[in-house]
């Protein structure tokens, strides 16, 4: 984009909302795909937005739109730059549009049990918000210190009580959009509707790349009162998937259900102080009023001992609660120059998800693709549905110093793991999204007719493809 | 009080590298939305002048605004990150530079002629009494009325106070603001004051308590409402009715000094209300690491937000003059809290 393009834009809202300087620029190049961490880490050079902007309203986002979509300039939407798929990254010459100034929670209706946010709100900052006010939102994802919940929306985040709450798209309850070229769209805050297709689901998952999510109202929940959790240990996954799936068909719904492989739960608990034996452990939550919890964790533990599963009673259920955010804190331990397993380590993780016909080859298989070009791969199972569930593998590999075969095998693990989760009828991602990182894979996924469905809908909603160019595959990127 | 850059560099580039995980608590990124702000970008400004891979430069030093030194985001953090001891050392590190910020260029002209780095002028002291049990270190941004106030409870308690006014400052903010030359000088000053000063060292502004602890050798330092809480049953206070508390981030988050306010307010018989961050959980006024200085604008959208939490009918207090000027500023009705406690005194039961 040229200066005088720049100077252009800064008249078209207030002066201090554009952003030119060097290190800001910097800042909003990367999100934190791995991919572009270690590229950074190596010294390589990130393109470079031509300008930040920060709005302050839903105004100001339509001002910038429109003046974008009339001079055709590229717009990458930005909440907190944590995502994990490159979507968020910058692309050269566009405007990264920061909505981090847009925080505000607007509205709680204890009648209704809803919140009414903007989107640059952090996840954990709205959920202090609403416990003040004894509310939970119930999403809970390990970026919840660190993400907007405009981010979550746009990549259908998923958090630890999944298992209760469901998915933050299955919160939504109303949702305000800009389009390519200022239009607004507001889909109407009513619990459910048959006015034609849930025009909201053009926008959750669309990564920007379709409108921006300028407001959400999304469904609450008075915080619990009581929270048990628990460790059993099961011998291996396929019977904690069993026990997973026995455990829905209950009719019952743990808060939290986490399944962990044998590496998982070694290295992991292990690592965190608590030893576990040899097996795979189970945590499972239950909050609620109290005679409520008190009936559905001992019908659980009935139903798991059973089976089979031996019961470690609650320190490791307290000690996953604990520390339910700590492997996200823990990542620049190990990604840093000289980090713990040395320099030039690459770390990821790949959430699919499966029917539960399907979900152990899957498992057997992704994990076996990964593992040819990792050191280490482990699985947790944590988001459980009564028809399957999603796998979290976490695969790492010590690069000794070198970068580029570290680099090299960081791209055949994708490549592996995601061909073999497409190949067992898996899903390739669960609840991070696409972002750059997922685009050699996503047409296999949607197949010939759903890719052509959504690149008419980016089409007709952004006819110069100025949103997110890149991003889930659908414009090229403009340089 | 200003590490050498090599000291912090290694948290530095730890921090560059985590996912900016302690967003959440980070008042200054809340109340801007500027991701400048981001500890996680702190860090790598100081990780980038650490390696040599950024300039030591006004550029540097201007990126480096965003923080309030409130700590939140260390007690968020799983290996204890300092931000605000990473900020003073690359700061000091472009002064040293040649960076030459007008906000602390401004502040060492103050210091140097007798003012607070603020520009206030100095407050008169009450009088020092013979024989005293503590030295008392007024803060350069604390009222008359403030130091009055102490200097009476003080008295009520049976504690002989003899009054030390820094000339200008006690070197706290220069070394918030880089300043080594300033902060140095105003730590000279300070040692030569507190010579012959008794045992204990009382601050009436908890900002200032490293400076002291730094000069003050064997002696303790403690901040004033400890000092008063120690004797609360000797203060003769009544007829405080609800109040709501601030705790300044300094107090209760880096000292800990959670209940001595509480002793004192509950002394009076105030029925003391909790707001949303409140303990070591508090929420940050702005008034730290000089960013009302380095950037007002900044300091004063802080304000704002902790202003909303505190506003309702009661009456707010706090024990930090620096917090209650801004969130006064930003339009809470707020009192410090011994001139409140001062005008609570039971002057009939002290008969």
């Amino acid at each position: 984009m040229e200066a005088a393009l720049v100077d252009a834009l800064a008249a078209v809202l207030p002066a201090e909302r554009v952003s030119t300087d060097r290190h800001t620029l910097w800042l909003h190049a990367q999100d934190f795909w791995p991919r572009l961490v270690m590229a950074r880490r190596r010294g390589e050079d990130l393109p470079l937005p031509a300008a930040v902007v920060s709005p302050a309203s839903r105004d100001e986002v339509v001002a910038v739109l429109r003046w974008c979509h009339q001079q055709g300039v590229a717009v990458v939407p930005y909440g907190a730059g944590t995502g994990v798929c490159g979507g968020a990254a910058a692309v050269a010459g566009a405007i990264t549009l920061d909505l981090k100034r847009m925080n505000a929670v607007t509205d709680v209706d204890e009648v209704s049990g809803t919140v009414t946010v903007q989107p640059g709100i952090i996840g954990q900052a709205l959920e202090d918000h609403l416990a003040d006010r004894g509310w939970t939102l119930g999403h809970y994802p390990s970026s919840n210190h660190c993400s907007t919940i405009g981010g979550f929306l746009a990549v259908r985040s998923a958090g630890q009580a999944s298992s209760f709450y469901g998915k933050l798209e299955d919160m939504v309850v109303g949702l305000e959009v800009v389009l390519a070229d200022g239009t607004v769209v507001r889909s109407r805050p009513v619990p459910s509707s048959a006015a034609g297709p849930d025009l909201a689901r053009l926008f959750l998952g669309g990564e920007g790349t379709t409108g921006v999510i300028t407001e959400a109202t999304l469904r609450i929940w008075p915080r619990p009162a009581t929270a048990r959790y628990r460790g059993v240990l099961v011998n291996d996954v396929v019977a904690g998937l069993d026990a997973a799936r026995a455990l829905l068909r209950t009719g019952l719904r743990p808060t939290v259900f986490r399944l962990y492989d044998e590496t998982d739960t070694a290295m992991v608990f292990g690592a965190q102080g608590l030893e576990v034996p040899p097996g795979c452990l189970i945590v499972v939550g239950v909050e609620g009023d109290a005679d409520v919890v008190e009936f559905t964790s001992r019908h659980f533990l009935q139903l798991l001992t059973a089976r089979g599963a031996r019961d470690l009673g609650p320190d490791p259920g307290e000690h996953w609660r604990a520390h339910r955010y700590d492997i996200s804190y823990r990542f620049a331990e190990y990604m840093r120059p000289g980090g713990a397993f040395g320099d030039a380590v690459m770390l990821d993780t790949m959430e699919v998800a499966a029917l539960w016909s399907r979900l152990a080859e899957a498992y057997d298989q992704i994990r076996a693709a990964l593992s040819v070009h990792a050191d280490l791969v482990l699985a947790h199972v944590s988001h459980i549905y009564p028809e399957g569930a999603s796998i979290y593998f976490t695969f790492g590999a010590a690069g000794q110093g070198d970068e580029e075969a570290v680099a090299a095998r960081y791209d055949a693990a994708w490549d592996a793991g995601q061909t073999a989760a497409l190949r067992t009828g898996a899903t390739i991602t669960h609840h991070h999204g696409v972002g750059r990182l997922r685009v050699p894979w996503l047409a296999e996924e949607l197949g010939p007719g759903g890719l052509d469905v959504l690149q008419r809908v980016k089409r007709a909603l952004d006819p110069i493809g100025i949103l997110n160019p890149g991003t889930l595959g659908l414009t090229e990127e403009r340089r | 009080m200003i590490e050498p850059l090599d000291a912090v560099a290694d948290e530095a580039i730890h921090g560059s590298y985590c996912p900016k995980m302690c967003n959440f608590s980070c008042p200054v990124l809340t109340a801007t939305g500027d991701e400048r702000a981001a500890p996680w970008a702190l860090h790598t400004v100081v990780a980038g002048l650490a390696t040599g891979d950024r300039t030591a430069d006004a550029a540097a030093y201007n990126d480096l605004y965003g923080c309030t030194g409130c700590h939140a985001c260390r007690a968020a953090c799983l290996y204890d990150l300092d931000v605000p001891a990473e900020v003073r050392a690359a700061r000091a590190v472009a002064i040293a530079a040649g960076a030459d910020p007008p906000a602390v260029a401004a502040a060492a002209r103050h210091v140097r002629a007798g003012r607070s780095p603020y520009g206030d002028a100095p407050a008169a002291l009450p009088v020092s009494r013979a024989d005293a049990d503590v030295a008392v270190i007024a803060g350069c941004r604390d009222e008359p009325a403030t130091l009055q106030a102490i200097d009476q409870l003080l008295a009520a308690a049976g504690v002989a106070a003899s009054w030390v006014r820094p000339s200008g400052c006690c070197g706290a903010t220069p070394a918030d603001l880089g300043d080594a030359a300033t902060a140095g000088a105003c730590g000279e000053q300070l040692a030569a004051h507190l010579r012959d000063a008794p045992p204990t060292v009382v601050a009436t502004d908890p900002h200032c308590l490293p400076a002291l602890r730094a000069v003050a050798g064997e002696r303790t330092v403690r901040d004033v409402s400890s000092e008063l809480a120690d004797h609360a049953h000797r203060l003769r206070l009544r007829g405080l009715g609800a109040v709501t508390y601030h705790d300044p981030c300094v107090l209760a988050r880096d000292e800990g000094v959670i209940q001595a306010p509480r002793t004192l307010l509950a002394a009076a018989g105030a029925d003391v209300i909790e707001p949303p961050g409140a303990g070591r959980a508090t929420a940050c006024s702005g008034a730290g690491l000089a960013l009302e200085l380095v950037a007002p604008d900044a300091a004063g959208a802080v304000a704002r937000r902790r202003t909303a939490q505190l506003s309702d009918d009661r009456p707010v207090v706090t024990a930090c003059a620096r917090a209650r000027r801004l969130l006064a500023a930003a339009g809470l009705a707020v009192r410090d809290l011994f001139v409140v406690l001062a005008d609570h005194v039971d002057a009939e039961r002290g008969r």
